[in-house]
């Protein structure tokens, strides 16, 4: 059978579930559901099978689910793909030890800081509104923050300062790094960063390195992750930031490959094709840079809306998420943002439907934006950084990453392992939810069957006993 | 640097559930709703070879009846008062019944199948030509016909 019949096969047997246990049939499978095709995007069709199942308020429990509980194990996922990664880097080289060049006694590797810093970062101060939503653990000192993004944006103001990174998270420091702005003896270019290992790892070899740093960074953050959604759907730290249009067309261009990756099957092969774009592409990527810029987005009903989420809200929802100290609190934290936000996007349409159907893209939108969240993580400088040094290990000190996109280019095995591994992270959460709805609508309708079946007993018995059909069907009414 | 074409299918185990694969979650959702049937009760024979006696048949009126009076549970307009002339929908509703009973009734046959190991009761006359009764049970598979009214 087709991917075509058997969806809509599915939606027939909750069809024909719902019909036995709530009398005539209320679900249509019309084009309201966007996966109902041969398409192989699973996210897509199991939210389709959730909101035809329960509608968008469960809907919204995956996302609470996923940010609140899920983040260490897709975190502890992508370290393992960074880490393999990174080893298939190295394996590249011919000798696995630290080059003397890279030991506190060498030279270092340099690289400037827009080489790692693809969206503008460093930029910003973390100690600033915007800042505090993008940066983690922002306290009195900057470099004891145990987000490395912060730590390096301090270092960064440090001019001519070595500081070291690994104490903050593990105890020892592992790599250093100066900054200098403007090197007198014209040798390397203005705001160039120096790294070198730390001395604890003169004798170590690269992969220890590698692994050790992997582990000492923190790269998921459930008000980070949150922040990050709703920013990519609304733009609303963006446009407070004015970023250009130029640069949210590159964050934009991020979308794309993440949207190509994740509606891969796996006997597609990925090439390069997959980092280069069509003029469609391109200008889909300019709408909704343009969109992000102005702190809109475009919700479609009987009329188009022009949505917003204002900065302060963001501001709360990340004051409320970060001050939970546990699980449960951040769910609850997480939900009322969500449903606070929902309910004011709701409040924009003239009529309780479209008010319905603004909420329900609302999650939706959450649902299919995580993964290049997530995938954001990696394309900032605590994950690129690493990749970069290691890259200018194997290939020399004049190698570099162009940009975003060429990262994901050469590291297409990376992004993809890990778009797949976020997908089927999230994937797991949806398909137990709709099983579990499915179990209980199937057990309804069993149960539903059966009743029907212990009346229609009586009544036959009845029946046969010279009861006339009309006081039968009476009786039915009335059990 | 690791950035050869990247040949997912050698990655992809066919023997295990793989999550980025429509085809293993679409299975498994369709298995989902596969529930086993259970025989229902049968009815008791001697009820059934009295209260047959007095089933009044199919009528295809009836059921019509029955079927447009309730109508309106699905939301449809009863009665030619707000139709534009007759209700073609209930007169389709009428040719439609009548042409299933008609079928049923003209055309149907009903096979009975009797498993063998029915009790059997049998009187009969002996050598003295005393009655004599045996006890015993069928031994083979027994089939009859009927037709529906």
């Amino acid at each position: 059978m087709g991917v075509l019949d058997q969806k809509q096969q599915i939606f027939g047997n909750i069809a024909a579930a719902r019909a036995l246990t709530e009398g005539l049939p209320t679900l249509s499978t019309n084009s309201s559901f966007p996966s109902i095709n041969n398409g192989g995007d699973a996210i897509t069709f199991l939210t389709d099978l959730i909101k035809a199942l329960v509608g968008f308020q469960e809907l919204q429990q995956t996302i609470e689910t996923i940010i609140s509980t899920n983040l260490a194990e897709i975190e502890r996922e992508i370290k393992i793909a960074l880490k393999a990664q990174l080893k298939s880097v190295v394996s590249c080289g011919v000798n696995p030890s630290l080059p003397s060049w890279i030991k506190s006694s060498g030279t270092g590797i340099k690289f400037t800081v827009n080489q790692i810093d693809f969206k503008n970062l460093m930029f910003v101060n973390p100690t600033s509104e915007a800042g505090q939503l993008l940066y983690n653990n922002v306290g009195q000192n900057l470099l004891n923050s145990t987000d490395f993004n912060t730590f390096l944006y301090q270092t960064i103001q440090n001019n001519g300062l070595t500081q070291g990174w690994g104490h903050q998270t593990s105890g020892s420091d592992i790599l250093t790094f100066t900054y200098v702005a403007n090197d007198v003896s014209a040798t390397d270019p203005n705001n160039t960063i120096t790294a070198k290992a730390s001395p604890n790892y003169d004798n170590k070899t690269l992969t220890d390195l590698n692994n050790d740093y992997i582990d000492s960074v923190e790269l998921l953050n459930p008000s980070n992750l949150l922040t990050n959604l709703i920013d990519t759907i609304f733009g609303s730290i963006s446009s407070t930031l004015n970023k250009s249009l130029t640069q949210l067309g590159k964050e934009a261009q991020i979308a794309t490959v993440v949207n190509k990756l994740t509606t891969t099957t796996s006997t597609d092969v990925i090439d390069s094709s997959y980092f280069t774009f069509t003029s469609d592409e391109i200008s889909a990527q300019q709408a909704s840079a343009l969109q992000i810029k102005n702190g809109q987005s475009l919700i479609t009903t009987n009329a188009p809306i022009q949505a917003s989420v204002p900065f302060s809200s963001v501001q709360a929802m990340n004051t409320s998420v970060n001050s939970a100290t546990n699980s449960l609190e951040t769910r609850n934290a997480v939900s009322s943002s969500l449903s606070s936000i929902g309910n004011s996007l709701g409040s924009l349409a003239s009529n309780p439907t479209d008010a319905n159907n603004i909420k329900l893209n609302f999650i939706q939108s959450l649902i299919d934006n995580i993964t290049k969240c997530i995938v954001d993580t990696i394309l900032s400088p605590k994950v690129v950084g690493i990749f970069l040094i290691n890259f200018k290990i194997i290939n020399g000190q004049s190698a570099t990453f162009s940009d975003a996109i060429d990262f994901m280019n050469q590291n297409k095995n990376l992004i993809y392992n890990v778009i797949k591994g976020i997908g089927a992270s999230i994937i797991k959460i949806l398909l137990k939810f709709a099983l579990g709805e499915i179990g209980t609508l199937v057990s309804a309708a069993i149960a539903k069957k059966a009743l029907e079946q212990a009346n229609l007993y009586v009544a036959q018995l009845l029946t046969l006993v010279g009861v006339p059909s009309s006081i039968i069907n009476l009786i039915n009414q009335l059990v | 640097m690791s950035n050869v074409n990247t040949n997912k299918q050698s990655q992809t185990p066919t023997n295990n559930f793989n999550f980025s694969s429509i085809g293993d979650i679409l299975n498994v959702i369709s298995a989902s709703f596969t529930v086993s049937q259970t025989p229902i009760t049968p009815l008791p024979p001697p009820l059934l070879l009295i209260g047959g006696l007095l089933r009044p048949g199919l009528s295809a009126d009836e059921i019509a009846s029955n079927i447009i009076s309730r109508q309106s549970e699905a939301g449809l307009v009863v009665g030619d008062v707000f139709a534009d002339g007759k209700n073609s929908l209930e007169q389709m509703e009428l040719i439609r019944i009548q042409e299933i009973i008609n079928a049923l009734i003209l055309n149907a046959k009903i096979e009975v199948v009797i498993p063998p190991g029915v009790s059997v009761t049998s009187v009969g006359i002996g050598n003295l030509g005393a009655p004599v009764i045996s006890l015993g049970y069928t031994t083979t598979i027994g089939s009859g016909y009927g037709v529906i009214r």
